[in-house]
């Protein structure tokens, strides 16, 4: 057999818009008909089909997972989560006030403002670390239902470690003004990496964080039209100078955000290994990602005008009327509106947005020496009850 | 009509390699048979075992699989057409297989899921708000309450750079008047510290540390000084338990818990909120109950007729309605007209009443915010 395996293989994408559409816009509706409860098996049938979409070397992905399982996991991470967060907070916000002690002088009031803001966002501070717990634990689970020529992925147990490391390079990357946002970005993905298993092999990352740096060339650049560009303005006193370079630098800097995550995550797939013995290529365009972006908001800017044009006219007309039962006819018109664009909204965005843009990373990425794969062999499952009810209850999650 | 030698491709789930397979299936067979290119078996499915994947992004490229312990097989067809062989001979086909005891697990969580968000909020959130407030010294609580007020103005007052505070001295004398009155020779543990501010909104609160704000609406809407010192008493009966710091930590504690259970994107947020604000004014019910009690005995006191706080609720409630329209305050107090009631039970047969402030203090009073 090993005579007929190629040199390589190639990502393949089998996936279409009509049907994905489709089937979300159908699970979406059913979640909005259940009052949510159904979002458990919408994203999982979402799941099954991205998955089932993704074709390296022209064998699917499967994906695993059921909304059963996710629905229990959800009613086991409010149990944590509740005792949790109502402790944490009300300790926290006792220790918020005795920052005020500090509040003493004449800028006093000015502490206090500081404070009380301070005390407003108690519940980030207790939801950070948890966030980056979540988020390790959703990947776990991912990783655990997912199969590939029938073998599975998985991830060590490392949450707890996980998340404080993120706090900490979370911290870094904000007091460094994002200077240090590679060594985050680097190191996070590398402990997840070389806890990530398929079958018995182990993934690896290699490489220095440092080596992300040349992605964040727009970035940079972005950010240097605006400052500089403004400041030129403001010291002259010409608005015009001020207004143009703030908004090219905004512009530039958007396009090489997504510059940064795109090439960010091809230079470290470049420096995967599996195994020892099978290595990767990734070579994503932003320019196709960003295009992507682009048409995919433009359809959904257009589904919107179709829908709320009739809207906007037939709710204006009630209010001219002053006609008391148009008018909440109009509200309930509003209400469905809103309703039905969410629904409509969601399913183009997945469908013409993330998708696209998923397959051009996928079509893209290629696996080199993949005789070893024969070698490979299969893992015994991972429970994990609780799923990814964490990031479920927080509700964070990625497009899929 | 039955399948012959139709290909596939088979993973045996114990290693990632790929081996390119032949399948036969028929009535005739019970089940479906996969052999080597050679024509060797390699193993028979029973059509009742076997599931198709669902949902696939892969039209042309279905994905079998077979609910037998420890089997891990996979097979791919390469002839979607098979499918359609398949369907009457595997009933079960598109089945969802729930393991057994997944309905009682689920109850199980569902009702722990409940009982945990009502534990810690009902029970564990109020005892420890209650006793970390007692480690909250007066000086600080005063500190946190100058806090609250700023945040307040800032919400409230637009972002207006404005002093809101009315600062009319006469003013400010006729109610600091009233407070003493109130106040006889009760202690309380801070400095009190009693605003009119200029807002049209009808409405009066205290916060921590012994800060108590009247809008001044509810001045312009009050008939007789009485009327004020009535909601004052009441407002001294919170500044006294000290409600104010504790709702505020027990609100920290439960903030969010119930959008954990609720909030989704799709409009579940507005659910969340909601609740949330039915569960802040459920909690303070007991409060304010507590508050009026000790306003009936404080205007007594003071030869002040209790009824004083019925007629202001009788105003509010003909102006606004039994709760809508009045800011949260009012809103999170019991339905007026229980208060309106106990207000009328605790005036004395043999009261006799003192006017609390003069007709000249009253004026002044009315026109503190007239320099703002
Ligand atoms: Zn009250």
């Amino acid at each position: 057999m090993s005579d007929l395996t190629p040199e390589t293989i190639q990502g393949r994408y089998n996936g279409e818009g009509k049907p994905l559409f489709w089937l979300a816009l159908k699970t979406t509706a059913l979640t909005i008909l259940t009052l949510g409860i159904y979002r458990f098996w919408a994203k999982t049938r979402i799941r099954r089909y991205i998955w089932s979409a993704t074709a390296p070397g022209g064998d699917t992905f499967e994906y695993t997972g059921t909304g059963v399982e996710k629905l229990i996991g959800f009613l086991i991470a409010i149990v944590v989560l509740a005792v949790y967060l109502g402790i944490t907070q009300v300790f926290l916000m006792f220790f918020g006030f005795s920052l005020m002690d500090m509040a003493t002088g004449p800028d006093a009031t000015a502490a206090e403002t500081l404070a009380g803001a301070l005390v407003t966002y108690i519940t980030l501070l207790a939801l950070t670390p948890l966030i980056f717990f979540a988020r390790y634990r959703a990947r776990r689970y991912m990783l655990s239902r997912t199969r590939w020529r029938g073998l599975r992925f998985a991830m060590d147990k490392a949450a707890f470690q996980y998340a404080w490391r993120g706090v900490l390079y979370f911290l870094f990357t904000v007091i460094s003004l994002g200077l240090l946002w590679p060594l985050m970005t680097f190191n996070l993905e590398k402990f997840k990496t070389d806890r990530t298993w398929y079958g018995d092999a182990k993934f690896e990352q290699g490489g220095k964080w440092t080596m992300l740096y040349p992605a964040m060339k727009h970035l940079f650049i972005g950010v240097a039209i605006a400052v500089v560009g403004s400041g030129i303005g403001i010291a002259a006193d010409v608005p015009v100078v001020f207004g143009v370079s703030f908004f090219v630098g905004y512009i530039w800097g958007a396009i090489g955000f997504v510059h940064y995550r795109t090439q960010s995550f091809a230079i470290m797939a470049r420096h995967k290994t599996l195994d020892g013995e099978i290595a990767f290529k990734a070579a994503p365009q932003t320019s196709e990602v960003v295009i992507k972006y682009i048409l995919g908001g433009l359809l959904v800017g257009l589904v919107f005008a179709v829908l709320f044009a009739p809207v906007v006219f037939a709710t204006s007309y009630a209010f001219s009327s002053n006609d008391m039962e148009l008018l909440i006819g109009a509200q309930i018109f509003i209400i469905l509106g809103y309703l039905l664009s969410l629904i409509l909204s969601g399913a183009v965005a997945i469908a013409f947005i993330s998708q696209p843009i998923l397959r051009h990373f996928v079509e893209t990425s290629t696996a080199l020496n993949p005789a070893h794969f024969d070698t490979i062999r299969q893992r015994i499952g991972d429970d994990m009850a609780d799923a990814e009810g964490f990031a479920d209850a927080l509700d964070i999650g990625g497009a899929f | 009509m039955p399948v012959t030698d139709s290909p596939a491709i088979y993973f045996d789930g114990h290693t990632a390699g790929r081996r390119e397979v032949l399948v036969d299936a028929g009535a005739d067979l019970h089940g479906l048979r996969i052999k080597s290119v050679e024509g060797k078996t390699i193993a028979v499915w029973r059509f009742e075992n076997i599931r198709l994947a669902k949902d696939s992004g892969s039209r042309d490229k279905p994905v079998l699989f077979r609910i037998v312990d420890g089997a891990e097989e996979r097979l791919v067809l390469q002839d979607v057409e098979i499918l359609d062989v398949l369907r009457p001979l595997c009933p079960q086909l598109m089945r969802t297989d729930v393991d057994v005891g997944t309905y009682s697990r689920i109850a199980k969580w569902g009702v722990a899921a409940v009982a945990a968000l009502g534990l810690m909020i009902f029970v564990i959130i109020p005892m420890l708000a209650n006793t970390l407030a007692g480690f909250i010294s007066p000086a600080r609580e005063a500190a946190i309450g100058r806090g609250v007020i700023n945040q307040i103005e800032w919400l409230l007052n637009e972002g207006s750079d404005d002093d809101w505070t009315c600062t009319d001295p006469a003013g400010q004398a006729a109610l600091n008047a009233m407070m003493a009155r109130l106040m006889q020779d009760r202690k309380a543990d801070y400095d009190l510290d009693v605003r009119v501010v200029d807002h049209s909104m009808v409405n009066a609160f205290a916060v921590p540390g012994g800060h108590m704000v009247f809008m001044h609406g509810l001045i312009d809407q009050a008939e007789t000084p009485e009327e004020v010192a009535a909601v004052l008493a009441h407002e001294l009966g919170h500044v006294v338990a000290r409600d104010p710091i504790r709702m505020t930590l027990r609100a920290a504690g439960t903030a969010g818990l119930l959008s954990l259970a609720i909030g989704d994107a799709t409009g579940g947020t507005i659910i969340a909120v909601a609740a949330d604000q039915a569960l802040t004014s459920s909690f303070s019910r007991e409060a304010e109950a507590q508050a009026d009690r000790f306003a009936h005995q404080m205007l007594i006191d003071a030869s002040v007729p209790p009824s004083a706080l019925s007629l202001m609720f009788d105003r509010l409630r003909d102006e606004h309605g039994d709760v809508e329209g009045i800011a949260e305050h009012f809103a999170s107090h019991p339905a007026l007209g229980d208060r309106i009631a106990a207000a009328v039970d605790a005036t004395p047969k043999d009261f006799v009443s003192k006017p609390i402030l003069s007709d000249q203090e009253w004026a002044d009073l009315r026109g503190i915010c007239d320099d703002n």
